[in-house]
């Protein structure tokens, strides 16, 4: 065999030994490209959720996403829905706003500049209002050392929909099962305002070492100063320079609120409102409420969280807590389907998987277990736990709480058709 | 973007994020934390862009593209800083192919410089043709070309007969 083609055979045996981790890569690229899109750097975690179950199915089947599902409100960004149950059937008029004029990047630069305490300044770049593309912002970036290493800082000023979203960048801490590294405080200021100061990591696993600290402000008519800082010179490839960013957060705080920003933040047009999607029928609430009947006697249940569609919660049989999962959706029957290849087909159509593996996000012994059922009618029920408290980290317990018979009579339950 | 486009995007998105990071794999020479952080830097691009990008002929070739372009930035970034090469994910090397060769090959590009990779990446893997690599890489077309054999020639130096020989056991 020629070279070039044993060559080629080996790229692609190589290449094909690596099994993807979908779900956690479109999921960081569509937070890539939020974050490039304005710096809503943690606004994400919701979607991260909806689509971690979502991938189970190992495609991203057309239609799975359309309108309806919940998955679209957390994927299209905070800013389009309406509330924070994604319900609201009314679509505000549109806000007639006229944006003040224009600010360069110089300015942005040199506002952001005149904020900072002592130091030097050894790169800044910036965007001006006004600028094409679909949002409009304002923004500048610089990597600032105080003398004891550099840090880069960056501030973004933009105009999200009103009524403000609740679940939108900046508006609540995230859930500590998907971010156990970060630290988050949330206050509301005298004016309304909602100020969130969040210190993470650029890697929730801490896997560079690399810091992420945020602050965002947000009005109450939706003008949001964002700002974030790493403890190096680039957010990331950059090795870490000091301890922590430079910016303490009485620092941050006192930068997203300075008065410096609001001939900018004038400058921004308000967006557009967008109809909030469609509800997909089943809420937080009402999952919960169904896991409230069914789980077994004798395990407890705390720290729900959710959105339409998605639901989780701690269970606990006294041998220590295991997070747990569930997503109803509902799809299209005859539709295109999700992958049900090598399923169970049950006596009335329906088609379930059951499965146990290691967790795809890692953790020293962490394993899961899906129950993913779709019935004739295209109501899916799927159901995921693990034997730690959160996704992502070490085991804390052998096995997750519920068993897979368990899994599969819950799925299977007639209480999710209601 | 409007959710009709979200759901354009992410449907690309679910379906273009497993052949990118297998490109990745081979161009990050086995390092997966950075194969990651390429598709996650190509997909947020692309996202950005989506509008524009998804009138465009193909997206797909776009976004292998965008990928190339990020790896060789990155490696201009910090040209000292890449991990070992061999970190072939174990799950793999359970299953059927063989994961000597794949060791092999990791290690054997890893000894490329970034763009003689790309050349192989686009030409070998991804089965581009010289002119569609020349786009992708900035070159001119006989520049892929040169670079091309040479990387091949080296490639055979460091294998020898190992591509073969391990392909036939």
């Amino acid at each position: 065999m020629p070279f070039e083609d044993e060559l080629t055979d080996a790229l692609h045996d190589t290449a094909h030994s690596y099994e993807p981790p979908l779900t956690a890569l479109v999921n960081a690229g569509i937070a890539d490209g939020r974050r490039r899109g304005r710096r809503r750097t943690l606004g994400i975690v919701g979607s991260v959720t909806a689509l971690a179950l979502v991938g189970i199915g190992g495609t991203f089947a057309s239609g799975l996403l359309a309108p309806g599902h919940a998955t679209v409100g957390a994927a299209s960004g905070g800013a389009s829905r309406s509330a924070a149950s994604g319900r609201s059937a009314t679509v505000p008029p549109p806000a007639q706003v006229a944006a003040g004029p224009v600010v360069s990047k110089e300015q942005m630069i040199n506002t952001l500049k005149s904020l900072l305490p002592a130091g030097s300044v050894t790169k800044a770049d910036g965007t001006g209002s006004g600028g094409p593309g679909p949002f409009d912002v304002a923004g500048a970036s610089v990597v600032f050392n105080d003398g004891k290493g550099a840090s880069q800082i960056d501030v973004m000023l933009s105009r999200l929909a009103t009524p403000v979203d609740t679940n939108g960048p900046g508006q609540s801490c995230p859930d500590p099962a998907y971010v156990p590294t970060m630290q988050c405080t949330r206050t509301v200021l005298a004016d309304g305002s909602v100020l969130l100061i969040q210190q993470g990591y650029e890697y929730p696993d801490k896997r560079t070492g690399v810091k992420d600290w945020d602050a965002f402000l947000t009005a109450t008519d939706g003008r949001q100063v964002s700002m974030s800082e790493w403890n190096a010179a680039q957010e990331k490839g950059s090795p870490v320079s000091r301890p922590d960013p430079v910016l303490s957060t009485d620092q941050m705080k006192a930068l997203v609120t300075s008065s410096a920003w609001s001939t900018a933040l004038a400058s921004l047009h308000a967006p557009k409102p967008v109809p909030a999607p469609r509800s997909i029928g089943m809420s937080a609430q009402e999952i919960l409420a169904r896991l409230g009947v069914l789980i077994p006697k004798g395990i407890t249940q705390t720290s729900p969280h959710g959105q339409d569609g998605f639901a989780d919660v701690l269970l606990n049989d006294g041998q220590g807590p295991g997070l747990f999962q569930v997503n109803v959706q509902r799809w299209k029957a005859g539709g295109t389907q999700p992958d049900y290849t090598g399923a169970t087909v049950l006596p009335d159509g329906s088609k379930l998987i059951l499965r146990q593996e290691g967790s795809e996000k890692g953790g020293s012994g962490a394993v899961q277990r899906i129950a993913d059922l779709m019935r004739p009618d295209g109501l899916r029920v799927v159901v995921m736990e693990f034997n730690a408290p959160s996704q992502g980290t070490a085991a804390t317990r052998t096995d997750p709480v519920l068993t897979l018979d368990q899994l599969r009579t819950l799925v299977t339950s007639k209480l999710w058709e209601e | 973007m409007k959710a009709a486009q979200v759901d354009e995007y992410v449907e690309f998105a679910g379906a273009r994020s497993g052949h990118l990071y297998r490109t990745a794999c081979l161009l990050a020479g086995g390092d997966t934390h950075l194969a990651e952080d390429l598709v996650q830097e190509t997909l947020g691009r692309m996202y950005v862009h989506w509008r524009r990008v998804s009138g465009a002929d193909n997206p797909a070739a776009y976004a292998h593209t965008v990928l190339v372009r990020a790896f060789l930035s990155h490696r201009r970034r910090r040209s000292n800083d890449e991990r070992p090469t061999g970190h072939v994910p174990e799950e793999a090397a359970a299953t059927e192919g063989d994961p000597a060769l794949r060791l092999a090959l990791l290690q054997a590009l890893g000894q490329l410089s970034a763009r003689d990779r790309a050349v192989v990446v686009l030409r070998y893997w991804e089965d581009r043709s010289v002119e569609e690599t020349a786009t992708a890489l900035r070159l001119s077309s006989g520049m892929v070309r040169t670079q091309s054999s040479r990387a091949l020639a080296r490639l055979r130096t460091i294998l020898g007969s190992t591509l073969g020989d391990l392909a036939r056991t």
